[in-house]
């Protein structure tokens, strides 16, 4: 088997696959900002198995996360988006001075929009809208914050998802005339919003405990690391405006968050420091 | 009988006013508001009714005495459905036919005092949702300071139910009723 060793938020991952060829597609799944390893230990295994079967005619392959078989099938696509998955949640479950808060993040005037939520609540299509409308593309799934409370970019291609059977449809943000984001930056505006079909966009705002009780719903170690994850959110909310509502279709709604933004902006530079 | 807060095994931490608490036996999480904040810091055994209703009095900003017992009565009331009281300490009983409607009314804005989530284990944390449900709208508290924005409201009108805004099934906060 050939392998390839990376690190991504300080977490070391290990793939391994039958042949080049498929090491180069599974390559394709690393996360973003990850950086080659030459550790012979990493932290997780990941491999990729194929066996003939037994009248040679089609080729099945198995996922195995060190020992334990994953998944299985004839579609090695499948199978790598399983893999996809369970990297990217093995990095976020250990990454050891990341907090991986479910959400989408865009930066604008230098601070950071966090609009936190679970799958199926159009984080990407207002990630996406929002990007459209100008801002700087930080994350469709994980806001990744350090123990500062900053943002740091996990700019994978955006996830939408389609059709009955939501299946997933990837593009960069320059797909859309966006940039990735390159730096860390501080929260600047916290939007607890979700889609429902004709929803009207009346946002409130909402207190930081309130809004830290909600970013801490979407950590993906909540149980785990109760205390480290109420400490970072809680320096994340700090002296930060969260807001709330449902929304209806995302390009007002994005509009509308930028403008608010504007005049938080606009409010801290005309505060004395 | 003196309130007295549960300590044991509970992982707290201050947001501001407000204070957040994980409790790992059953993996839900809690923030107290301003208000409910100061009652549970207060719960230590030492302190009555009365003397905490004083010091939310001072510390809060209400007008009379009455309306800060009642205060402390009701978040009493959520602390103990929430079990963040140590059990038996209840004043609960001793409450009763002190309630009073129309003061209760009057503090609508600030209840309920508690929120609370389940903890999202790694099986939901990333998982898709359950299909949307109708919501309602979030009553924002009065702890709350913000400018006026335009098209952001600052609702301090409370609404009939919480808003369930998190990700994670919320249990209700029971709302009690004045007797």
């Amino acid at each position: 088997m050939t392998n390839r060793v990376f690190v991504s938020h300080g977490v070391s991952i290990g793939v391994r696959a039958d042949d080049p060829e498929l090491l180069d597609r599974a390559s394709q799944c690393f996360p973003p900002g990850w950086e080659a390893s030459a550790s012979a230990s990493p932290d997780a295994w990941y491999s990729l198995v194929r066996s003939a079967e037994a009248d040679g005619a089609r080729t099945r392959y198995a996922l195995f996360q060190n020992d334990e078989k994953l998944d299985e099938g004839y579609r090695v696509t499948r199978l790598l988006e399983s893999m996809d998955r369970a990297i990217r949640v093995q990095v976020g479950r250990r990454a050891p001075e990341r907090l991986f808060v479910h959400a989408g993040a865009v930066a604008w005037k230098n601070r950071c929009i966090v609009l936190p939520g679970r799958s199926g609540w159009g984080k990407t299509t207002l990630v996406a809208a929002l990007v459209r409308a100008g801002a700087i593309y930080c994350s469709d799934e994980y806001a990744v914050l350090d123990a500062e409370g900053l943002v740091h970019p996990y700019a994978r291609d955006l996830s939408f998802r389609q059709g009955a059977h939501r299946r997933v449809r990837r593009s960069a943000a320059d797909d859309f005339g966006g940039q990735d984001a390159t730096q860390p930056l501080p929260v600047g505006l916290v939007v607890h919003t979700r889609y429902i079909p004709g929803a009207e966009w009346a946002p409130r705002v909402v207190t930081p405990g309130e809004s830290a009780l909600a970013l801490f719903g979407n950590v993906l170690v909540a149980r785990e690391r109760p205390a480290f994850a109420f400490s970072v959110i809680s320096r994340a909310v700090s002296g930060v405006v969260s807001l709330q509502s449902d929304r209806g279709e995302a390009a007002a709604v994005a509009a509308s968050i930028l403008a608010y933004a504007d005049h938080l902006h606009a409010s801290t530079r005309g505060q004395p420091t | 009988m003196k309130p007295v807060a549960r300590t044991d095994r509970l992982i707290k931490h201050v947001v501001g006013q407000e204070t957040l608490v994980y409790d790992p036996a059953d993996d839900t999480a809690c923030c107290l508001n301003s208000l409910a904040s100061v009652v549970w810091r207060h719960c230590d055994g030492r302190h009555s009714v009365a003397e905490i209703a004083e010091a939310v009095q001072t510390e809060m900003g209400f007008r009379d005495s009455a309306e800060a017992e009642e205060a402390v009565l009701r978040v009493l009331d959520e602390l103990e459905a929430h079990h963040l009281l140590v059990e038996g300490t209840s004043v609960l009983d001793a409450s009763i036919g002190r309630r009073d409607l129309v003061r209760a009314l009057a503090l609508l804005p600030l209840f309920p005092a508690i929120q609370q989530i389940t903890a999202p284990s790694f099986a939901t944390a990333g998982s898709p949702a359950p299909s949307p449900t109708p919501s309602t709208s979030f009553a924002v508290t009065p702890s709350v300071t913000a400018t006026s924005v335009p098209g952001v409201s600052l609702s301090m009108t409370p609404t009939a139910t919480p808003t369930p805004m998190f990700s994670m099934s919320m249990t209700p906060t029971p709302t009690p009723s004045p007797t």
